[in-house]
């Protein structure tokens, strides 16, 4: 029962004192010259920011041509690559590791001697990787896992190259 | 300030900030202008002083645009900056800061013995030790609940609540007392 009215007076107390103190912020006194002063600063600083977000904006423009510049050479450069491993009728040619047969070939390799096997051209058994006598996509497959090997590459030894 | 405006939350209108806009700044003003200005009073002692608090400290808030994030209330991030810009302004004047100056202010129309009732429990609030009264203003005359003052005031919510615990039973105690002499 005590506690009760305990509860009581507090909620009351805390009612009264709500009451009381809310509501003083009831007439305030605020000089003009604030209100001017923080609704210029307001102004100025929302010009500032919008003013950045173009600046910002023109710079991710910028920067997305040059990454789109940079992609068209890389592509290009590739292709122009591509073409000179390929040679200009389509036929295979040794680069200078190749030549030497210092390395297992590479990926291109195994990319051009499918192409090839793909358009039905007739290579001869110098391609054939695997040595059961036919150059087929078996022979595609054993340079695929040459070029990716990492056992070391005998030099001077035929070694997968197109 | 449109109707649109009104009508946006604290969160929107600090999103919008964000972007610059300039009606979401007023809004935001418009919006805290009075309570920041009485808490600034609150600690400051005079008007003169609670204007100038008023201007830096929404100053500091807009120089935190872009990039601002509410977390919580705005009001527990404006309290802490309006009070410590209020005391270091009464330092540097080395003036004697009166307690809560607020209550010195004309009470509203109301019977007398309403009147001499409210007088007397804000007399009460006035003479609670500081961290007490403090809670208590944050409590009852912002409106804030036990976790903002929390945030607010940077202490543990367990302090908070044995604070303002300690405050209403003082409070009550000497609204007992008063009333026993009165009979």
């Amino acid at each position: 029962m005590k506690t009760t009215d305990n509860n009581e007076i507090d909620t009351a107390l805390e009612q009264q004192l709500s009451e009381a103190l809310k509501g003083q912020s009831d007439g305030a006194n605020i000089a003009e010259r604030v209100d001017k002063a923080v609704l210029a600063m307001a102004d100025a600083k929302a010009t500032q920011i919008r003013n950045a977000r173009k600046i910002r904006a023109t710079c991710v423009w910028r920067w997305s041509a040059a990454a789109a510049a940079m992609l068209l050479i890389c592509a290009g450069l590739s292709l122009t690559l591509m073409q000179e491993r390929i040679g200009e009728k389509g036929r295979l040619v040794h680069t200078t590791s190749q030549t030497d047969r210092t390395s297992p070939g590479d990926i291109v390799d195994v990319y051009i001697l499918a192409s090839k096997l793909a358009a039905g051209e007739k290579l001869s058994l110098e391609y054939d990787y695997n040595k059961d006598g036919n150059v087929d996509s078996a022979d595609v497959n054993e340079l695929a896992r040459r070029a990716v090997s990492i056992e070391p590459t005998k030099v001077g030894k035929k070694a997968g190259h197109v | 300030m449109n109707d649109q405006a009104a009508r946006r939350s604290d969160g929107e209108l600090v999103e919008a900030a964000n972007q610059g806009d300039r009606s979401a700044f007023e809004e935001l003003y418009h919006r805290y202008r009075d309570w920041v200005f009485t808490v600034a009073r609150r600690f400051s002692g005079n008007e003169d002083d609670a204007c100038d608090v008023l201007q830096e400290t929404f100053f500091y808030f807009f120089n935190k645009f872009p990039g601002f994030e509410l977390r919580a209330q705005l009001k527990t991030f404006l309290y802490p900056v309006a009070k410590h810009m209020a005391l270091n302004r009464s330092k540097k004047a080395a003036q004697t800061v009166p307690l809560a100056p607020e209550f010195d202010r004309i009470l509203p129309d109301m019977p007398r013995d309403e009147q001499a009732e409210r007088r007397e429990l804000l007399e009460f609030v006035r003479i609670l030790p500081e961290a007490q009264r403090e809670v208590v203003m944050l409590r009852f005359a912002d409106g804030l609940d036990l976790s903002e003052i929390a945030v607010t005031m940077g202490i543990p919510i367990g302090t908070v609540k044995s604070r303002l615990h300690q405050a209403l039973a003082k409070l009550k105690e000497n609204l007992q007392r008063q009333k026993q002499k009165k009979n």
